[in-house]
């Protein structure tokens, strides 16, 4: 029988419907009879939010990066070899 | 589509406002990447400025076989992964690598010791909130920078929406099947982290 050791370790693989359909709906059953898993699983998908939105392209932004902007695209025209320490 | 190809076009003649556009949407990104690679942040900022130059060198000859950030992370990746041989360290990351969800969480039969508590006003919880005095956001950022290396580079790889799932595990020289395997566990561990603040 599952036990929620089981169900907390596919609970991820559930959200991304990589379960095929008979272990799918044990797992469901589980969760619906489950509350500590319930509450797990409501957690799970908070953290998962939290993930993307810390993950998110574009999360990047303080003001030290102008000036390495800056010497990139200057190295870049002038063609002057090496990225690195190019910060200036 | 056509607003990558004016992006790719500008970046190509040099375009500030282009670069800064790219740069800001995936320096972070890269910065995470190139280290879990590197074990060495000083390294991995070398090798992410060097990845941007040849970005803005090459952007003329890029043949769009990729999208953008895919090309982008595909020379970062392998400067990473040269640099790292050049060091004389291992690249291969190790699917098996521990982590993931807290098996002392369980008893021996599989049963929770200690039901998960709700987290307090869960229903509301957003990455702004402030919780035990810091940002959700940050509480987050805190736990994937203390991920193994090969769960924190699959998490920050599939975070970036514009990549593909094949294109990430080129790039780790992973299976699909041990990405996602490290991917689930990334996540596990993030949720015991949060679990711990709440
Ligand atoms: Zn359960």
């Amino acid at each position: 029988m599952l036990n929620c050791r089981d169900f907390a370790e596919q609970a991820d693989a559930l959200i991304d419907e990589e379960l095929g359909p008979w272990q799918a709906m044990r797992l469901r059953l589980h969760l619906s009879a489950c509350k500590g898993c319930a509450r797990f699983f409501e957690q799970l998908r908070l953290t998962r939010r939290l993930s993307e939105a810390a993950t998110a392209p574009g999360t990047d932004g303080d003001d030290g990066e102008t000036a390495r902007i800056d010497a990139l695209l200057a190295a870049a025209r002038g063609g002057v070899g090496g990225g690195a320490g190019g910060d200036g | 589509m056509t607003d990558e190809t004016e992006l790719i076009a500008a970046l190509a003649a040099g375009d500030r406002t282009a670069f800064e556009t790219v740069y800001r949407r995936h320096n972070a990104a890269m910065l995470r990447v190139a280290t879990a690679i590197l074990r060495n942040p000083a390294s991995a900022e070398e090798v992410v400025q060097d990845s941007w130059l040849s970005v803005l060198r090459n952007a003329a000859g890029f043949e769009r076989r990729s999208s953008l950030a895919g090309w982008i992370f595909a020379i970062l990746t392998n400067a990473a992964k040269s640099r790292a041989r050049r060091d004389g360290r291992m690249v291969a990351f190790d699917p098996t690598e521990e982590g993931g969800l807290d098996q002392a969480a369980f008893d021996a039969r599989g049963r929770w010791r200690k039901m998960p508590q709700a987290w307090n006003g869960q229903d509301e919880i957003t990455p702004e909130r402030v919780v035990d005095g810091r940002r959700m956001l940050d509480h987050v950022t805190a736990a994937i920078n203390d991920l193994p290396p090969a769960q924190r580079a699959v998490l920050v790889l599939r975070g970036q929406m514009q990549l593909e799932a094949a294109e990430v595990c080129a790039m780790l020289g992973l299976s699909e099947g041990n990405m996602r395997v490290l991917l689930h566990r990334a996540r596990l561990a993030l949720r015991t982290r949060l679990d711990a603040v709440m």
